[in-house]
């Protein structure tokens, strides 16, 4: 299930970034971002998201039916801590409470996005690392 | 004895057995993350502290080492002098969340329960 989660989120996502050179990116303040899937190398010390997907199963209380829930977590990078605050903003407006994927038989919704750490700085690092998440919701037999 | 009363006693039970539940579950809580944390010199698992209760329904489990929040954001790879390092745990890759999401899970039934 992990993997229909993941195809189905990344799918929407390319949709909604531009591509060059480096790769996907969105815009903040003129700024480009990068966006990098579970997997796929840095390529850039440039701004940039890492996106992770952790499932989990939860159930219906009161049908008792199974449904798949979990949480897109995004590693946001960025070399001021104002720029990583306005891609967390920016990403807020691109993921709140959105469908990603609707069909007879199933719904993909998300949450709200929700900044878990803010601010940290690696030795050797230029960037600061902000971690960021947003729950989301697979509907079955909706 | 009115009818008024076995409600009040019957409302006093049930939330005698909340709180048993929670205080149980939170002291099992905090057992289990000392199990998972993962141990090079040792300083995570010693520098979990003992629950503290801050409101009537609502528990804190501290973790005082520097590198716990490190360890609690899960592995990923970060890019430093151009390379991607890894930080974080292999043994904990979603950090603490999984063990606490137990902990929550099996207490909802608990309550159902009640």
């Amino acid at each position: 299930m992990k993997t229909l989660i993941k195809t189905d989120f990344e799918k929407w996502l390319l949709s909604q970034l531009t591509e060059d050179d480096i790769g996907y990116f969105f815009t903040v303040d003129a700024t480009k971002v990068y966006v990098y899937f579970e997997g796929e190398d840095g390529k850039t010390d440039l701004a940039h998201v890492r996106l992770q997907i952790i499932p989990s199963e939860t159930t219906r209380p009161a049908t008792g039916v199974k449904y798949h829930t979990g949480k897109y977590k995004l590693f946001i990078y960025g070399v001021h801590i104002l720029l990583i605050d306005k891609i967390a903003d920016a990403l807020s407006d691109m993921l709140d409470e959105i469908i990603i994927e609707e069909t007879q038989s199933f719904r993909i919704e998300t949450g709200l996005l929700s900044t878990k750490t803010r601010g940290n700085k690696f030795y050797g690092s230029n960037n600061y690392e902000s971690i960021t998440e947003i729950p989301f919701y697979h509907w079955e037999n909706i | 004895m009115g009818f008024g009363d076995d409600i009040g006693k019957e409302f006093a039970k049930i939330e005698k057995k909340r709180d048993h539940l929670i205080k149980s579950a939170t002291v099992n809580l905090r057992s289990d993350l000392i199990e998972v944390s993962p141990e090079d010199q040792g300083e995570l698992k010693a520098s979990w502290e003992q629950p503290k209760q801050i409101g009537k329904y609502k528990w804190v489990i501290t973790n005082i080492a520097p590198h716990a929040l490190i360890i609690d954001d899960g592995r990923r790879p970060v890019h430093i002098n151009g390379k991607d390092k890894w930080v974080g745990s292999e043994r904990l890759p979603y950090g603490y969340s999984p063990t606490i999401e137990i902990t929550e899970k099996a207490l909802d039934k608990e309550f159902k329960k009640l």
